[in-house]
């Protein structure tokens, strides 16, 4: 049981002459639930789409529960669940019809969970698709999702368009889910709700995975951002390894620091009489804006 | 020094315009004229081509004086009457007259159902998918959608008019002069005006697109079923119908100008109506708040096939419905057709047509192949309906649910097999029932014997569809071409002296056409397995293509 839930490697895809996924690997481990983060046209939801067998995959391998999602989509259906970003409901069908729909196509509906949560997403199940808010028509996605009895959960942007009331008890079903064993991949772009939620995080960028790892290991990955006051001039601080974003104005100084260099850059501040010093720590916003702004810099490497 | 800018309201007194309700009319023509910058020239150029191919076909015919008065016998047929319209100029038959009996209408549809589409995809379709909203926040009068759509359809039907004025003056057929060919026109233009109009007003009703284009199509049916059965009874009853009104020009004849009144009075009618109903309903909203529905699913709908039908369950109603009255008027006819033949009986002619069918026999068979080209028309729907639920979005939650592809597809395809026979059978229905009560019992055999001949090629039609879905998508609509071309070479091939091959071409061509010709088995074989095959193509297709999806 300990294969991991996911596992992709090297994965291509375009769309014409758009190249949406290049070379994309990614693992996601039974029991976590794993952030993936990305731009805007990153790639996460073709990603998705792929492990949901909608989309074949150009080149490269994609396992989902064992499983080849292309050939063996209906098998593997059956015991996941997704919600997507963007939520069509049928006109003339309510939503407690479409989440019936829905559940029996996968085996079989527990009436009673779906009201139970229905009822904690606060949602009324007799109104008709487009009478629905858009908020509410995610929640008709995310009540069909959270009642179903699967083990994985594929959520694509799934609280777009909450109210951070519903925000709260999406979170709280998550864990929920996670303590049941379940294994979730949640694409985001909500940066609280994936470092509340997220064991392990991924980052896309133009179709590639950049980073990956725990929320601690990617912190470490982050930078510390310091601000002192200093009696002498520390010109030489700018030039030392891992210093970023040096800025001096008189005696205050602003840099940012890699991790791994920090002690040795505070030593070589210590020696220059410091007279006030902020440091802030590294944030997963900071790490991430860093990627998803430096997009020249990767587009030129690859 | 700059001082503080503060934000003050644009004054706008001299600006009258800008806060009127029609405010960005012009920008939004321009925008949907250059949106339809094909569509139009693409349905100006098919109708006038098509006038002008009919034209030249029967020019052909009036060469010498005798064969004039054996084409007016025919067309005077109670026959050619209920499907087309009356010969208005007896004794005084001519090419232009033709022209205006037995084609006028054909095209009249066309700009009816041109205009209903292209209003509604400028109005209804623009807010079911949310753009509309996005252009209403800007600064746009309450009424600028509206008005813009209809000043566009406005200048289709007008291009439309043009076009069919110059190639049928231009083409210098006798008694088709230049004025003539411009009240010809100029039909066209107020038809479209009128059923323009028309889809104005059952836009406001119901929030879906599909079903507004429902309703439209299902005035143009009503229009045609009143003209029908008015021409033929001669009571009147075609004068309430706006396509007896294009028709009662008398075009070629005595060139009356004075009907297209009905049809602009009408249009303008029903637009201010529609203008007065838009303002009672809110931007994506139809007249009639939805009602809720039960929080639970039948069990039929939670069966693949049975979520399909329920898809497809209003287009099923009306189609069967409208055909089983199209069928009522054609079958109601039929002591007209008898009393038709009693007369020229006496006076001698022969009523043998090739192959020795009686006149009452082909007149059967003609009007079962003029269902049948209609019940074509909805045998793409199902194929049309699961693709836009795919690319709507709607799909993909139940495949994700565990809903194998074939069975999607599969069930589309099944419902699609039993949407055609039912709505074929309803049309021979119809008219089996109406000849019945007014002749006999036998009429009733004979119709659902040819409809059991047309509804494998209905369902080689539907394939077609089907096979697109899983080929080329994107390409689904153009299964409309094989509607299109199949009324064209079947029901007017022979009108328009089309060489046969030309309608062996489409699966409507080749039941035997019974009770005209004798019955045959093997068409019907053939067809299924062709229907067969080409929906095993299609799954193939669909099965190893991506899912697509525009959300
Ligand atoms: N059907 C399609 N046809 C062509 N290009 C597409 C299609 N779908 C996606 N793309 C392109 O593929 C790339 C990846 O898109 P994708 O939707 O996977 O991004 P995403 O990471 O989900 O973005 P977002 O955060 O905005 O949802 C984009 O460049 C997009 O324009
Ligand atoms: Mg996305």
């Amino acid at each position: 049981m300990d294969n991991p839930v996911i596992q992709v490697q090297g994965l291509d895809k375009s769309y014409g002459k758009v190249q949406a996924l290049a070379d994309l690997s990614l693992t996601v481990e039974r029991g976590e639930v794993h952030g993936f983060l990305g731009p805007n046209g990153a790639g996460k939801t073709t990603a998705i789409r792929i492990l949901l067998g909608l989309l074949r995959g150009d080149s490269g391998t994609a396992t989902v529960l064992g499983a080849d999602p292309w050939d063996q989509a209906v098998a593997l259906h059956r015991r996941l669940a997704y919600v997507p970003g963007e939520v069509e409901l049928w006109p003339n069908l309510s939503g407690g019809q479409a989440i019936d729909v829905l559940g029996k196509l996968r085996g079989g509906v527990d009436r009673a969970r779906v009201e139970h949560v229905a009822k904690r997403f606060d949602l009324d199940l007799t109104k008709k698709g487009r009478t629905y808010s858009k908020g509410n028509r995610q929640k008709v996605a995310l009540v069909a999702a959270l009642a179903a009895d699967v083990e994985l959960l594929i959520l694509d942007e799934p609280t777009a368009g909450l109210d951070p009331l519903m925000e709260a008890v999406f979170q709280s079903m998550i864990h929920e889910a996670r303590d049941e064993g379940r294994t979730v991949l949640l694409s985001s772009h909500i940066l609280a709700q994936v470092e509340v939620l997220a064991d392990r995080v991924s980052i896309i960028r133009q179709g590639h995975i950049v980073e990956t790892g725990t929320l601690t290991d990617l912190q470490q990955l982050a930078r510390t951002s310091i601000t002192a006051h200093l009696a002498s001039p520390a010109d030489d601080v700018a030039a030392m390894e891992g210093v970023h974003e040096f800025e001096q104005d008189e005696v205050r100084v602003h840099f940012e620091v890699e991790t791994d260099h920090l002690d040795a850059v505070l030593k070589r501040l210590a020696t220059l009489h410091v007279r006030s010093l902020v440091s802030r720590p590294p944030t997963l916003e900071q790490l991430l804006l860093r990627h998803y702004s430096d997009a020249d810099s990767n587009a030129s490497a690859s | 020094m700059t001082a503080t800018r503060r934000i003050t309201p644009t004054k706008r007194s001299g600006d009258k315009r800008s806060s009127s309700v029609f405010a960005g009319t012009r920008t939004l023509l321009l925008f949907a004229l250059r949106r339809d910058r094909i569509r139009i020239p693409v349905w100006a150029l098919s109708i006038s081509l098509m006038s002008m191919a009919a034209l030249a076909a029967i020019d052909d015919s009036f060469d010498d004086p005798e064969s004039v008065a054996q084409i007016e016998v025919t067309m005077s047929s109670p026959a050619i009457v209920a499907i087309t319209g009356p010969n208005y100029a007896p004794g005084e038959y001519t090419l232009g007259v033709m022209m205006g009996q037995r084609m006028l209408v054909w095209t009249l549809i066309a700009v009816a159902i041109m205009s209903i589409m292209l209003i509604v995809r400028h109005t209804r379709t623009e807010e079911a998918t949310g753009r509309a909203e996005l252009v209403r926040s800007a600064v746009v009068g309450r009424h600028a959608s509206s008005f813009a759509a209809y000043m566009a359809v406005a200048t289709a039907n007008l291009a439309v008019a043009a076009t069919v004025t110059l190639a049928l003056g231009s083409a210098g057929a006798d008694t088709v002069d230049w004025s003539g060919s411009l009240l010809y026109g100029a039909a066209h233009f107020a038809t479209g005006l009128f059923f323009a109009s028309v889809a104005l007003v059952v836009v406001q009703i119901s929030e879906f697109p599909r079903g507004v284009i429902g309703m439209g199509v299902g005035v143009v049916g009503v229009a045609f079923a009143l003209r029908s059965a008015g021409d033929v009874a001669e009571n009147g009853l075609s004068w309430v119908s706006p396509l007896g009104w294009g028709q009662a020009t008398h075009v070629f004849h005595t060139d009356r100008w004075w009907p297209l009144a009905f049809l602009l009075i009408g249009a303008l009618v029903l637009a201010l109506l529609a203008a007065m109903l838009s303002t009672r309903r809110g931007v994506g909203a139809g007249l009639r708040a939805p009602r809720p529905s039960p929080a639970t699913a039948s069990s039929a709908l939670t069966h693949p096939f049975g979520f399909a039908m329920r898809m497809q369950r209003g287009m099923v109603v009306g189609w069967s419905a409208g055909l089983f009255a199209l069928g009522l008027t054609y079958g109601s006819v039929l002591p007209e057709m008898e009393s038709f033949i009693e007369q020229f009986e006496e006076l001698g002619a022969v009523f043998a047509e090739a192959g020795g069918a009686t006149i009452m026999d082909s007149f059967v068979a003609t009007i079962m192949m003029v269902l049948a080209v209609f019940a074509s028309a909805s045998a793409v729907l199902s194929a049309q309906r699961m693709r836009s639920e795919e690319v709507e979005g709607r799909a993909e939650p139940m495949l994700v649910a565990g809903l194998p592809r074939r069975t999607y597809y599969g069930a589309y395809v099944a419902s699609a097999v039993l949407t055609t026979t039912v709505v074929m059978l309803a049309g021979a229905l119809g008219f089996g029932l109406a000849g019945a009560a007014v002749v006999d019992g036998e009429v009733m055999r004979q119709t659902m014997v040819a409809a059991a001949g047309f509804i494998p090629a209905l369902w080689v039609v539907s394939a077609v569809g089907f096979a697109l879905v899983g080929i080329a998508p994107k390409f689904t609509a153009w299964v409309w071409a094989l509607v299109a071309y199949s009324f064209v070479t079947v029901y007017l091939g022979p009108l328009l002296d089309l060489p046969e091959w030309t309608a062996n071409l489409t699966p409507l061509g080749h039941p035997a056409q019974y009770p005209a010709e004798e019955w045959t088995w093997w068409p019907l074989l053939i067809l299924t397995a062709l229907a067969v095959l080409l929906i095993g193509i299609g799954a193939v297709a669909f099965r190893r293509r991506d899912f697509q999806s525009t959300i």
